[in-house]
């Protein structure tokens, strides 16, 4: 298999280098990136299709260089699902179909008009055989015969005419063969579209699939990452009491001599690993950061493919436009619900209904066997819980089922605030806080985000990175946000303090650190007072 | 050597934390280095499989082209 000029960007060989450099938070090497020339023809790495367009005829070339003038610009793009899903389009267009159902109505057309020809000699043969007889009858009644002269001529015309019916009857089958040939064409080549269309999807699963390993694997490092921070500052919490002791000694029992000597030797020494202790806890930032942004960046890619394989295979109409798609009549069931599988998840509900969970579709199934479908938002968070709760989530990693990220974040979100209530939450473990565990505040949250990035990174670092919230004039101290409701308003504060109209467009670190955070207050890992 | 025991106690604990700091750094660098070996490792893995499955790609792609040319000649 040859793959030159492949339109994609990741190189075939892995640059190590460029991978530690990365990690380290350090400038890659500059990599010389493969050359596309983009102003070539679309088939011009593919001598196969180069020599089959050499032999085509001047429409036939204009036609396809008009399919593919959208590809022709798609080969700018570096994303090669993109680029195989445009190609798509040009191998699916009407304008071909169009061109095969002509030739056929043409070669149609040609077939009746032969069919036609040897009908008018089959009857010019019967009428030359019926003048004949009624000559010779009318020769005998007069008592005369047919000259041997007129009997050959009569021979010889009846041997052209019936020559001439053999020619067209054959000509007639060829253009019936012809016929069905170019219909076989057009039948093989509707397949062909279809079962490349299933192809390059299962491709683009494939790569979403090779990706949410990545993700498993970069998620499970930066996991580490933090507990090895967490050892760090542990040791530097350490440091702090016994410099402290050390100062303390220093400055109230004022000792001389050998014993202050050794003192400020020690204390030298604790602060020189204070300094060793600081600095690695900010390179391990700087990495964990590294493996977020990489995490986002993969789970980017799958939302792109995902794009990309809803274009070749749309969800329902309806699901799509974001409306819920069909309310069937009882005890109808619908297409998506016949497609049940393994990997689809199954939840039967107190009221002897059952909901289900196919890919990002819950389908609905009242007591009255009524059935609704819901995509997207249009799934509760009371809903998604339900499939949590009943271990679906897990059934969905293990099944590695392909669902959209957003859906699966919420489960994700979901699944931590359950088990934060089930165990109580940081926040609620101590009693009587039960009911304060639900009744976060705008001010505590302002209070605990601050403290909490006071205390693992330092005032200096905060104010640096300008991490650092303010509740404002117009802002409730005493709202309360509801669980859902914590990462929303935490977002927004921060995209208003980075100055930028959505969350999204802030830099990964600042990102990084609010996915932390909420996921160690969902975890129950902070103290809310 | 200090005669006080109170002395003592906190040159003690300032040599345990200046040890365990030393140790936390030296087993944080090892922790560092085995991650970037494993991350160069799986991304070597990662790149190869993606490129794999981008090659079957192309090769899909390309075989289309060519059937579609070729029905655009079946068709002239």
């Amino acid at each position: 298999m040859t793959i030159e000029n492949k339109p994609t960007i990741e190189p075939l060989n892995p640059a190590s280098e460029r991978i530690k450099a990365e990690f380290r938070g350090q400038q890659p090497p500059k990599e010389t990136n493969p050359t596309v020339d983009v102003g070539t023809e679309v088939i011009k790495s593919n001598p196969p299709a180069m020599e089959v367009y050499n032999t085509l005829r001047p429409e036939s070339k204009g036609l396809w260089s008009g399919l593919c003038e959208k590809v022709r610009a798609g080969l700018q793009k570096t994303d090669i699902g993109q680029w195989a899903v445009d190609k798509f389009d040009v191998w699916n267009s009407n304008r071909l179909e169009e061109k095969a159902d002509k030739k056929v109505a043409s070669y149609e057309e040609e077939v009746k008009r032969m069919e036609q020809k040897l009908k008018g000699k089959e009857m010019e043969i019967e009428e030359t055989k019926s003048g004949r007889i009624k000559v010779e009858a009318l020769m005998t009644e007069l008592g005369s015969k047919i000259s041997p002269e007129d009997q050959k001529k009569h021979d010889m015309l009846m041997g052209s005419l019936e020559e001439q019916k053999k020619q067209t009857e054959t000509d007639v089958d060829i253009k019936k063969k012809a016929l069905e040939i170019k219909k076989d064409k057009a039948n093989e080549y509707a397949q062909s579209v279809e079962a490349v269309k299933k192809g390059i999807d299962g491709r683009l699963a494939e790569k979403m699939s090779i990706n949410d390993k990545a993700i498993e694997g970069a998620s499970k490092l930066v996991d580490t990452n933090k507990a090895n921070r967490n050892v760090l500052s542990g040791e530097l919490e350490k440091n702090s009491s016994a410099i402290t002791r050390v100062e303390g000694y220093i400055n109230q029992e004022k000792p001389k001599g050998l014993d202050l000597e050794v003192l400020r030797k020690e204390l030298a020494k604790l602060e020189k690993a204070r300094k060793d202790l600081s600095g690695q806890i900010r390179e391990l930032e700087i990495i964990g950061d590294r493996l977020t942004a990489e995490v986002e960046k993969l789970q980017g890619k799958n939302a792109s493919l995902k794009v990309q394989r809803d274009k070749l295979f749309p969800p329902p109409e309806a699901v799509q436009k974001g409306e819920i798609a069909k309310s069937n009549q009882p005890g109808e069931e619908s297409e998506l619900s016949k497609g049940i599988d393994e990997g689809d998840i199954v939840v039967g509900r107190p009221d002897g209904g059952s909901m289900t969970l196919i890919g990002d579709k819950l389908i609905i199934v009242g007591a009255d066997g009524k059935e609704v479908i819901k995509s997207g938002e249009q799934i509760t968070d009371d809903e998604l819980g339900e499939i949590v709760r009943s271990g679906g989530l897990d059934k969905l990693e293990a099944e590695e089922t392909v669902m959209s990220i957003k859906l699966y974040n919420r489960m994700k979100l979901i699944e931590q605030n359950q088990k934060s209530e089930s165990a109580g939450g940081e926040y609620a473990r101590e009693s009587g806080k039960e009911s304060e565990a639900k009744k976060m505040t705008l001010e505590k949250l302002i209070a605990l985000w601050n403290s909490y990035h006071i205390k693992k990174l330092g005032r200096e670092k905060v104010d640096q990175d300008n991490l650092l919230l303010d509740r404002e004039d117009s802002e409730d101290p005493k709202l309360e946000l509801a669980t859902e409701d914590l990462k929303l308003v935490l977002q927004k504060k921060l995209a208003k303090k980075g100055e930028v109209n959505k969350f999204s467009k802030l830099n990964g670190s600042v990102r990084g650190r609010a996915g932390t955070f909420l996921r160690e207050l969902a975890e129950g890992e902070l103290q809310t007072e | 050597m200090p005669q006080d025991q109170n002395l003592q106690n906190i040159l003690n604990q300032a040599q345990k934390a200046i040890a365990d700091a030393d140790a936390a750094i030296v087993s944080s660098n090892k922790l560092i280095q085995d991650q970037e070996k494993e991350l160069v490792k799986s991304r070597e893995k990662y790149e190869k499989e993606q490129a794999k499955v981008d090659a079957e790609i192309k090769q899909i792609v390309d075989d289309m082209d060519v059937k579609t040319l070729q029905f655009l000649k079946d068709m002239e």
